[in-house]
């Protein structure tokens, strides 16, 4: 209403189109994300309105979750942390020839999801982050308890290997300086090491430089994809199997934005496994389920308009990115926080205002893309894998300007390889060392809260229902496993 | 066919050797500090205190340092993880730091961290003083003065939880030396930022916050309630608040927002940057904010914030030896 | 028995046994006051008990007749060798080579896997430097290092 007069100046539509199109950008790139490119704009913020330039950074954090899903369904590299999900069907889908409907249904889920993220926003901004306060150590323990759980549900292979990737990440997120006492844990000395390894070199050397080396092993020269591709759009079939993925994940991703630490990241981990977990043919997730692109990409725009609410009405950035955009509403002389809707109004509803347009202009841009980034399928082997080897190269050392980075990639695009050829899975592991931290963190404060006890796990109510469905899935998830004991036990002893 | 490959290659060629010049004349145009963007590490996280002092330094400091400056989080272990980073940085005056003095003076006293804090760092400038920190509970908690939150808690050794923004600020030593001379048993749990603790406070996970200079909007809108301070004086905003000092505990913390450069940082660079963020502090937009946010201008030059330290570590070994909180300090300054 | 599951059990348990030794180092305190080797510790004992399991699982278990060589036979492994001693190079001397060069270089030698004209592999190196230079460092201002020919 107002917010939109102030969103449709000319001035600032154009703003709203430079941060999109530049996030676009920065999301299909590997490695630079969002921070970077907001990071570069922002002493252009300097000279403009206050409403034009968060429009604008706020235009390039949505974009960016658009863009990060197209290098995620072409070659299978997660373009931004929070589409690795992505990878998972969505490349299978290319490889059959349908990368078409499969980027389609993740702009289109997209906006969708944003658009509703935002309408959400606006209803629910003051309620919920007063509910967001009632979430303390032992309700995000359990919770990421939970977000773990469904790590058996993203493993289509070994439950058991899922597992114990989910640990290894676990135990890979510690290493670095404890957050709480400082003290330095298996970094042998390593000072780069002090500040932990790196997600997005971890997430690129698994996904990427694995699927690349991978591929190597197979004669090089011919093209990506054999099969021709179909359809360059969704077809009424995929939207129909799609439609209930893209409310559920739309729904899972604004709850999980609003929680500071990566939001949006489990977001689409966890729609992804309520997907699986809800589907009736579950088998073919991992396989190229259109319903495995949709609800995660919903999952992570949602979450990118939701996690909005924790900086605007409590001043508290939930992300990194979400920092800097702070930053940017600090040099300006704004101080985000329960005052910014009473004090600076047009600020507030301008930018609202503008993630309806941002979204809408982003779908338009990237739609008549799609038949071009399909091209980039076409590009025959020997000369698209060196270039997504360098592309990863350059956005491993873009990220900290590190070569130490680049060398952490590597390492884990070695182990990606061998992965594959052991039949482990990189998927719970990303997730479990994304949570990692936050895990430690909360887990250690809770036991200190209740002094070791852990039945206040269960007494506080958030928690306990939480912790109860975590429970409840693990067992489920062994029925198939104990029912196939007990038929071939009934079998056995049928014969005798 | 042939024409067209050969023109293709013709065109290829022309952008190449453009390209190439463009390289080249690069090569030569840079050969002075700054060339490129300096990295400001901000060791909470954002929306801290410590993180608005050092983003607003910005819109004055990059004019007069002639780069971009970028800025990132690295909030835990109240600031010794990020502090810790810096440590082992090259001092080519591409990485500096944004910490509170608590960093180097009270945490490596109470905690072994990963570098020497009168030796691993050169110190640039200091910038604004953040002594009003303050002891805070709920507006519905049943303790309306610090002494019947005292009383409460003597009677009830173990019942109450209070959060802060991490093991050895200058909020932590607050509560222990109180602990320490009344004899208090309570449980601190540490979080990684003054605004989780204090949050974690208002959605009534723990009793009480020792909570960072954030506190004050909350304060003034009546969802917290101010027990005591910490700093030297009674703060104006609060002056219904008694300090420490007034209670009869000995300790006033003294924290002062400054800006650090890894050790043996080079004298011409060191000037530039200190001239730099100099400039930084002397802007309205600075000053402002500094105000809002209940901090006193403090400006120290890098000889006298070096001098300072050096004090400061040797005044808060002795408060705490005495008030029997640490027996030796946990690491050694050089 | 499953060899695959076998070896990578075991790799696992080894790991699984070191990280717990460093956690114990590092102090796993109770569970009233957890110290930082807390979640190492117990995550990673966890991690050992599994790799157990899976170890008695491909000792008990079919396999077959697979042995490890066949995770490779027929496939081009030579080429995954030399791609990933070309990354480590690559990252190793990056510094000093500077970008440029050593972009060339690398980009010459994987281009090369595929077997086109001589000609060919060195005008697209050079071609996806120019490229790559262009469009991250002067639109997206990455700053590459710069090696000895100041490049």
């Amino acid at each position: 209403m107002y917010g939109f007069s102030i969103a449709l100046q000319p001035e600032n539509l154009f703003f709203c189109l430079v941060g999109s199109v530049l996030g676009t950008l920065v999301g299909v790139l590997p490695g630079i994300g969002p921070p970077g490119a907001i990071a570069i704009l922002l002493p252009v913020t300097f000279k403009i309105s206050t409403t034009g330039s968060i429009i604008m950074l706020a235009g390039i954090y949505y974009g960016a979750m658009y863009g990060g899903s197209t290098t995620s369904i072409l070659v299978n590299i997660p373009g931004e942390t929070a589409s690795v999900v992505t990878c998972l069907d969505g490349y299978q889908m290319a490889l059959q020839g349908r990368a078409g409907p499969a980027l389609g249904i993740s702009a289109f889920g997209s906006f969708i999801a944003g658009t509703l993220g935002v309408v959400g926003l606006m209803l629910f901004a003051v309620p919920l982050s007063k509910m967001a306060l009632k979430f303390g150590p032992h309700e995000y323990f359990s919770l990421i308890i939970l977000g773990l759980t469904f790590v058996t549900y993203l493993s289509h292979g070994s439950m058991l290997k899922a597992i114990m990737m989910c640990f290894l990440g676990l135990m890979l997120s510690n290493i670095g300086l404890d957050p709480i006492t400082s003290t330095p844990r298996i970094t042998f000395n390593v000072p780069e090491l002090f500040d932990g390894i790196g997600i997005a070199p971890v997430a690129m050397g698994l996904f990427g430089i694995g699927e690349v080396l991978v591929n190597l092993e197979q004669t090089v020269t011919t093209e990506l994809v054999k099969t021709k591709v179909k359809n360059l759009f969704p077809s009424k079939l995929d939207w129909v199997e799609s439609k209930w993925a893209l409310v559920r994940g739309t729904l899972v991703g604004f709850v999980l934005g609003i929680l500071p630490g990566g939001g949006h990241v489990v977001a689409s981990f966890l729609s992804y496994g309520l997907e699986k977990r809800v589907s009736k043919h579950p088998e073919k997730f991992g396989k190229g389920a259109i319903e495995g692109v949709a609800s995660p990409e919903s999952a992570n725009n949602s979450a990118a308009s939701s996690s909005f609410i924790p900086l605007m009405t409590l001043g508290i950035p939930p992300n990194v990115t979400l920092s800097i955009l702070f930053g940017a509403f600090l040099i300006h002389g704004i101080t985000p926080g329960p005052f910014l809707i009473r004090d600076y109004p047009d600020v507030f509803w301008g930018v609202l205002s503008s993630m309806y347009v941002g979204n809408v202009m982003l779908l338009v841009l990237n739609l008549p893309l799609i038949p071009m980034w399909v091209q980039v399928l076409k590009i025959p082997g020997k000369y698209l894998y060196p270039l997504i080897l360098l592309f990863c190269l350059i956005g491993a050392y873009s990220m900290n300007n590190s070569v130490f980075d680049v060398f952490v990639m590597i390492i884990f695009g070695v182990l990606g390889y061998l992965f594959r050829k052991f039949e482990f899975e990189g998927a719970p592991l990303v997730l479990a060392f994304v949570l990692g931290p936050l895990l430690d963190m909360n887990l250690r404060q809770a036991l200190l809260m209740s002094k070791g006890s852990f039945i206040d796990f269960f007494i506080r109510p958030i928690s306990a229902v939480t912790l109860s469905v975590s429970i409840l899935l693990l067992v489920s998830a062994t029925f198939p496993f104990v029912k196939k004991r007990l038929q071939q036990y009934r079998e056995s002893v049928d014969e005798d | 066919m042939k024409r067209k490959v050969k023109l293709s290659m013709l065109f290829v060629a022309t952008v190449s050797f453009i390209l190439g010049q463009l390289v080249l004349f690069e090569g030569f145009a840079r050969c002075e500090y700054p060339e490129k963007p300096v990295t400001v590490l901000v060791s909470f996280d954002a929306g801290s205190t410590s993180d608005l002092i050092a983003r607003m330094l910005a819109v004055g400091a990059e004019k007069a340092l002639g780069t971009r400056l970028i800025y990132e989080n690295r909030g835990g272990g109240a600031g010794t993880v990020a502090m810790a980073l810096l440590a082992n940085a090259k001092p080519d005056g591409y990485m500096v730091c944004a910490t509170p003095t608590d960093t180097i003076a009270y945490v490596p006293l109470m905690l072994k961290v990963p570098f020497k804090p009168l030796k691993s760092f050169t110190p640039i400038i200091g910038m604004a003083a953040a002594a009003n920190t303050a002891l805070i509970v709920n507006k519905d908690a049943p303790w309306k003065t610090f002494q019947e939150f005292i009383e409460y808690a003597k009677k009830n050794p173990g019942k109450i939880r209070y959060s802060s923004a991490g093991v050895g600020t200058g909020m932590h030593v607050a509560m222990e030396v109180i602990a320490k001379k009344d004899g208090i048993k309570w449980t601190h749990i540490p979080y990684k930022s003054a605004s989780g603790a204090r949050m974690a406070m208002m959605g009534g996970h723990v009793e009480a916050c020792s909570a960072g200079a954030e506190f004050v909007p909350s304060a003034r809108q009546g969802l917290v309630r101010v027990l005591a301070t910490h700093g030297e004086k009674r703060s104006p905003q609060f002056p219904d608040a008694p300090t420490l000092k007034e209670l009869g505990y000995d300790f006033t913390k003294e924290t002062i927002h400054s800006m650090f450069g890894p050790g043996n940082l080079p004298p011409e660079i060191l000037n530039k940057l200190e001239m730099a963020f100099t400039k930084g502090t002397e802007t309205p937009e600075f000053k402002a904010l500094i105000e809002k946010i209940d901090c006193t201008p403090a400006y120290l030059s890098s000889k006298d914030l070096d001098r300072y330290l050096k004090e400061l570590w040797g005044r808060a070994e002795k408060v705490f030896k005495e008030a029997e909180i640490i027996k030796e300090p946990a690491t050694q300054p050089y | 028995m499953n060899r695959h599951d076998l070896s990578s059990g075991l790799f696992w348990l080894g790991i699984s046994i070191f990280i717990s030794y460093q956690a114990v180092q590092l102090g796993v305190g109770a569970f009233s006051n957890p110290g930082p080797g807390f979640v190492l510790f117990w995550s990673s004992l966890i991690f050992g008990i599994l790799s157990i399991v899976l170890i008695i699982k491909s000792i008990l278990g079919k396999g077959g007749e697979r042995i490890l060589a066949d995770s490779w036979r027929g496939l081009k492994w030579s080429h995954v060798l030399v791609t990933a001693i070309a990354l480590f190079l690559y990252a190793s001397f990056l510094t000093q080579m500077g970008f440029l060069l050593m972009t060339f270089c690398f980009m010459m030698l994987l281009y090369a896997l595929g077997k086109p004209k001589p000609w060919i592999t060195v005008a697209s190196a050079f071609v996806t430097i120019m490229l790559a230079y262009l469009i991250f460092h002067f639109a997206l201002q990455v700053e590459f290092p710069r090696g000895i020919l100041g490049w």
